[in-house]
């Protein structure tokens, strides 16, 4: 079985004028076809539009449908301070989200200011892990997200992305650095896939993520799950660390 | 179906290892015909002449296998034009560029004389796309205005975050064929059906494996005639009559 820490909902005005919706029903069935017993999932057009709205919405029409099955993640929006200390109440202590998503490139903002400060703040109150999207200059390049994990050594990072193509060897170093940073693999190369495996020390903060259902659905956009089970299986060493990156990792994580 | 890789390594690199006989064996098992290869790493950025007679020596030893890419990187001047000549002349096919770990952004006029190699020789230019800020595709595009009578090979599709911008990057232009290797399958599947006749197949072995980048291409079903094309008649296209 599979844990799937990096998906998202897909609701409308995402890409611009998308009407599209996909369901919970929809992305169970697809998860059920791949295996994969859970998934992290934020809502991707919460990152561009009302975030509070999109947040609600993920939860009455996916969390609450299938508790098992999603794990929600919030989208916080650092433009708009004061409503963001009441959405993280109300994410956290109404509607018992498990933790945060930042995706600065598609925001646009800059990850290292007071209004994203107090954000972590929150996060370490909660005690929720922060998954941010990484590897694309000039938002969110890996090593500006690490170094939130740097300046809160008590915040639990994910990197959303373990680099992308062009910063996995970032991705690693921060990881190696700082025991509080996590490594999504989803979005690195075959090869790079490998030096994580050969060269990350703490294997048990690596994850496993898709994207799903970011693009759709349907045959082709659900595409992106298996083209990302294959780069990590046939990236991975051995079928027990396999295991350990699909599934265990996560749990121990986030145990719901 | 014939297949042409249109884009693998060989070389004992920092980061890249692969001799020709593994990459011939993975071409075996996939049934690959030809490959495009080039070398490793420090042979982009630095080594750029022994890298050119590591290709050589791979495409003498398997001429009906490899088509051999050059390598030279214009912050060499006319050292790199001269070392560029000498590799065509002696019987490689294509030049190999990546910007990203050879120090320049793609549509930098410090290119300008190496392409006017190409354009002498009548031989193509693959550019890696997809590393801000250096290889992006509309660096490629500005450089492909710059130099019409040269045909370009625009690698990955810009992936990871940049395959939204490689088909606006051909706007206008007729020498931009877009490489499809390290890009997922949404993107290869609708740019076979929107652009049939500009994508080109490649596998960018070892970072990738022939399997995995075939197995993403056939994923989406494509019409036969695209997935010919992209399989082998556009490549072909690209190099021309007198590729080897």
């Amino acid at each position: 079985m599979i844990i799937d820490t990096h998906g998202h909902t897909k609701d409308v005005n995402y890409p611009i004028n998308s009407t599209e919706v996909v369901d919970a029903a929809t992305m169970i069935d697809a998860m059920d076809r791949f295996e994969i017993e859970q998934m992290w999932i934020s809502p991707t057009s919460g990152m561009v539009n009302d975030c509070h709205e999109h947040n609600i919405i993920q939860y009455k029409n996916f969390k609450k449908l299938y508790p098992k099955r999603f794990v929600n993640f919030a989208v916080i929006n650092p433009y708009y301070p004061e409503q963001m200390k009441e959405e993280i109440r109300i994410c956290f202590e109404e509607y018992g989200f498990s933790g945060i998503k930042i995706h600065s490139w598609l925001q646009s903002f800059f990850i290292h200011q007071p209004g994203m400060y107090h954000i972590m703040e929150q996060a370490i109150k909660y005690n929720v892990p922060v998954l941010f999207h990484d590897g694309t200059p000039p938002y969110a390049s890996t090593l500006q997200a690490a170094g939130i994990a740097e300046r809160y050594p008590e915040l639990q990072v994910i990197l959303g992305h373990a680099g992308l193509y062009d910063e996995t060897r970032s991705a690693i170093q921060a990881c190696n650095l700082h025991e509080n940073i996590w490594l999504c693999l989803m979005g690195t190369t075959i090869g790079e896939t490998r030096e994580v495996f050969r060269d990350v020390k703490r294997k048990d903060h690596l994850l496993f993520g898709t994207d799903y259902c970011c693009g759709g659905a349907g045959r082709i956009p659900e595409s992106i799950i298996p083209n990302r089970i294959d780069t990590v299986r046939l990236a991975c060493p051995s079928d027990e660390l396999y295991e350990q990156v699909m599934y265990w990792n996560a749990k121990k994580l986030i145990n719901l | 179906m014939k297949i042409i890789d249109s884009l693998s390594f060989i070389g004992q690199g920092k980061y890249k290892n692969q001799n020709a006989e593994e990459l011939i064996r993975k071409m075996d098992q996939n049934g690959v015909e030809k490959a495009l290869i080039a070398p490793v790493d420090e042979y982009v950025v630095a080594y750029n002449t022994e890298g050119n007679l590591l290709v050589q020596a791979a495409c003498a030893a398997y001429p009906d296998r490899f088509i051999g890419y050059a390598v030279a990187n214009p912050w060499f001047g006319n050292k790199a034009v001269n070392s560029l000549k000498r590799a065509l002349e002696n019987g490689l096919s294509a030049v190999y560029f990546d910007s990203s770990i050879q120090g320049f952004p793609i549509n930098d006029h410090i290119i300008d004389p190496l392409m006017n190699v190409c354009k002498e020789y009548n031989v193509p230019a693959y550019f890696h796309t997809g590393t801000p800020l250096f290889a992006l595709p509309f660096n490629l595009h500005y450089l492909a205005i710059r130099h019409p009578d040269v045909r370009f090979l625009l690698g990955h599709l810009g992936a990871n975050d940049f395959v939204s911008d490689a088909i606006p990057s051909l706007y206008g232009r007729d020498n931009i064929w877009l490489e499809t290797s390290l890009a997922l399958t949404p993107a290869m599947t609708r740019f076979m059906k929107v652009i049939p006749d500009r994508v080109v197949f490649g596998s960018c072995s070892p970072r990738s494996e022939i399997s995995y980048e075939l197995k993403k291409l056939r994923y989406g079903e494509p019409e036969q005639s695209a997935l010919e094309k992209a399989l082998s008649k556009n490549i072909e296209t690209v190099l021309g009559v007198n590729y080897r």
